[in-house]
């Protein structure tokens, strides 16, 4: 039997929307050569599959697997540097940093996305006003070029590939290995406050006097909330606890959604039921919790996107500038309370002004807010092209990561960079992505 | 926190289990053919916890270089008190049938480079109070029509 070298399987990416198969370009090791591949092909680094629409696919082409990239190379426990290859799981990475008493310095809302793909898509967390996107943290990384060439790019080390690949979609090579500086904590614990708000403008007033005294702070918002309860919601506001505790991570899982039911069980009945419940919750203001429940609620339910059904999901979110962000998160609400599209899970965070070195990177200062709506087709491209035109007119953008379906002038308009971007692009690789942006340019 | 060899390193069971190995604090030596891919182990073993990380680079059918290979890793642990055996490929079965130097060299990576490390190792542990533990995986190379 011949072990195939390059064969095809069908991938998909975290809203279930697009699933097709792929060919498969392996790399390995981090010393492997970039694949080889037939001369019209195009390729395209693939960590975990966490994107929500179709970044990470190529559909009609190829792919390139990073998961098999996921050695340590080496940590300073008195630094708190950490250097790894790019295809490990920042859960992974949880399990050696964590006893050693380092952190991440950012992370997403959840902990099964690559290294890599954290870069690529220069992720922010809960704590962006504090200390801005991951791509701030990074010491350096190793780019590999389908012409052979690995660059080490650092702030001062090929500083523009280092801003090109920062938030560059995979689209300049493939990250083999990066070194970040980690934060240090105590121990394994948030000391949180939960509070809840009544509407937007308390939830602004809320946030800026949260912002000075805690490094993480979100809010959820009822998004059916109308009129005098417009923006309705509660806000978490945390710090790492300062007391220390031993390290001891579940085994498995818990929860898990082994299919995706027929139909989406998100939908108008359960999702007003669901947010006036989680409103009106009573909750103690203070706690003590664990890392996991308070960074990612929703990693304790594997394969949750399931519960969208067979036809998946679209996430929405947008960043509207600060001089617009009252009006404009406003208008925004007003628009999908008014369509009865709701999402369970509607975040609202305030950025910060911490600026990013990606080229492409998402967070600005202002307002963003990111929901999750069941693919119902033509209505629910309806109330997108209804917030477009919001976001549009504050001069805001949409998080490539999180999307499937932005117009490309939308996009060109909200990444002015874009244009300076194309000269970085590996003549290999592409993506179904940036196809779609480029449309038309 | 165990002494243990590795052999075959590299594959994708032994490198899962060696991890396992590391995050409890156990020294390992490890062998496999590429080196590039031994000391890429290392450090990722060594961060992971291992007490200390050795290696080799040796194709399991050089039966001349088994002897100093398992002196390397007495000497790189200070003993040695478990050894997983992991080597071997994926036999392609059409190759075999067409060439006789092909099957006998798949037996030899298979078989019989097993049979010889284990006859070394076992004589060892034999003169020693050693707590021998010896695992052996079977690859898929079963596989025959």
């Amino acid at each position: 039997m011949t072990v195939p070298t390059f064969s095809s399987w069908a991938f998909t990416s975290w809203g279930n929307v697009i699933r097709k198969p792929h060919e498969i370009a392996p790399l390995p090791s981090r010393h492997a050569a970039f694949p080889a591949v037939p001369s019209q092909t195009s390729v395209l680094p693939y960590g975990n599959g966490r994107s929500y629409g179709d970044s990470c696919l190529n559909v009609g082409a190829a792919l390139i697997p990073t998961r098999a990239l996921d050695r340590f190379i080496a940590l300073d426990a008195a630094s708190g540097i950490v250097t790894c290859e790019a295809g490990i799981l920042l859960d992974e990475m949880f399990r050696v940093i964590m006893p050693a008493g380092w952190f991440v310095p950012v992370t997403p809302g959840t902990r099964f996305v690559t290294l890599g793909g954290a870069i690529a898509n220069d992720v922010h967390g809960k704590n962006h006003h504090a200390v801005g996107t991951i791509g701030r943290h990074l010491v350096r990384f190793e780019l590999l070029r389908s012409d052979g060439q690995r660059l080490i790019c650092s702030p001062t080390q090929n500083p523009e590939w280092f801003s090109a690949t920062i938030g560059g979609l995979g689209l300049t090579g493939v990250i083999t290995w990066a070194q970040l500086q980690l934060r240090p904590i105590a121990g394994p614990h948030m000391s949180v406050e939960t509070i809840r708000f009544a509407n937007l403008d308390e939830f602004l007033q809320l946030q800026s006097e949260s912002d000075r005294d805690f490094e993480y702070t979100v809010a959820w918002v009822d998004c059916l909330g109308t009129g005098s309860q417009l923006g309705r919601g509660w806000l978490e506001r945390a710090n790492h606890a300062t007391a220390p505790a031993p390290v001891q991570h579940a085994q498995s899982r818990g929860l898990n959604v082994p299919f995706a039911p027929p139909f989406s069980l998100v939908n108008a009945a359960s999702l007003r039921l669901f947010n006036t419940l989680y409103y009106h919750r009573p909750r103690a203001r203070h706690s003590d919790r664990w890392f996991e429940s308070f960074f990612y609620p929703l990693d304790s339910i594997g394969n949750w996107n399931r519960l969208y059904g067979p036809r998946g999901l679209y996430q929405y979110q947008c960043v509207i500038p600060d001089a617009a962000g009252r009006e404009g998160t406003a208008a925004l609400l007003e628009a999908i309370a008014r369509s009865g599209q709701g999402s369970f899970l509607a975040v609202l965070k305030a950025f910060g002004a911490l600026e990013s070195p990606g080229m492409l990177s998402f967070p600005r200062k202002g307002i963003t807010l990111a929901l999750d709506f069941p693919n119902r087709g033509q209505s629910l491209e309806r109330l997108f092209v209804e917030l477009d035109a919001i976001v549009r007119a504050t001069g805001g953008r949409l998080y490539p990561a999180k999307d499937g379906r932005m117009p490309p002038e939308l996009f060109r308009e909200g990444f002015p960079r874009w244009r300076e971007f194309t000269q970085f692009i590996d003549p290999r690789c592409s993506s179904s992505f940036w196809r779609r942006v480029m449309d038309g340019a | 926190m165990k002494k243990i060899l590795v052999m075959g390193a590299g594959s994708a069971i032994a490198e899962t289990t060696a991890r396992l190995f590391a995050q409890r604090g156990d020294s390992l030596f490890l062998v496999g053919r590429k080196a590039d891919v031994l000391e890429s182990m290392c450090a990722d073993l060594r961060v992971r916890g291992a007490k200390a990380v050795g290696m080799q680079a040796m194709d399991a059918n050089d039966f001349g270089a088994h002897e100093a290979m398992l002196n390397a890793a007495e000497t790189a642990l200070g003993g040695l008190d478990t050894v997983l055996i992991a080597h071997g490929t994926l036999s392609d079965q059409q190759a075999c049938q067409a060439s006789v130097e092909q099957t006998l060299h798949e037996l030899n990576t298979n078989g019989v480079s097993v049979v010889a490390l284990l006859t070394r190792i076992a004589a060892r542990f034999e003169q020693r109070d050693v707590e021998a533990v010896v695992g052996r995986r079977r690859r898929a190379g079963e596989r025959a029509q």
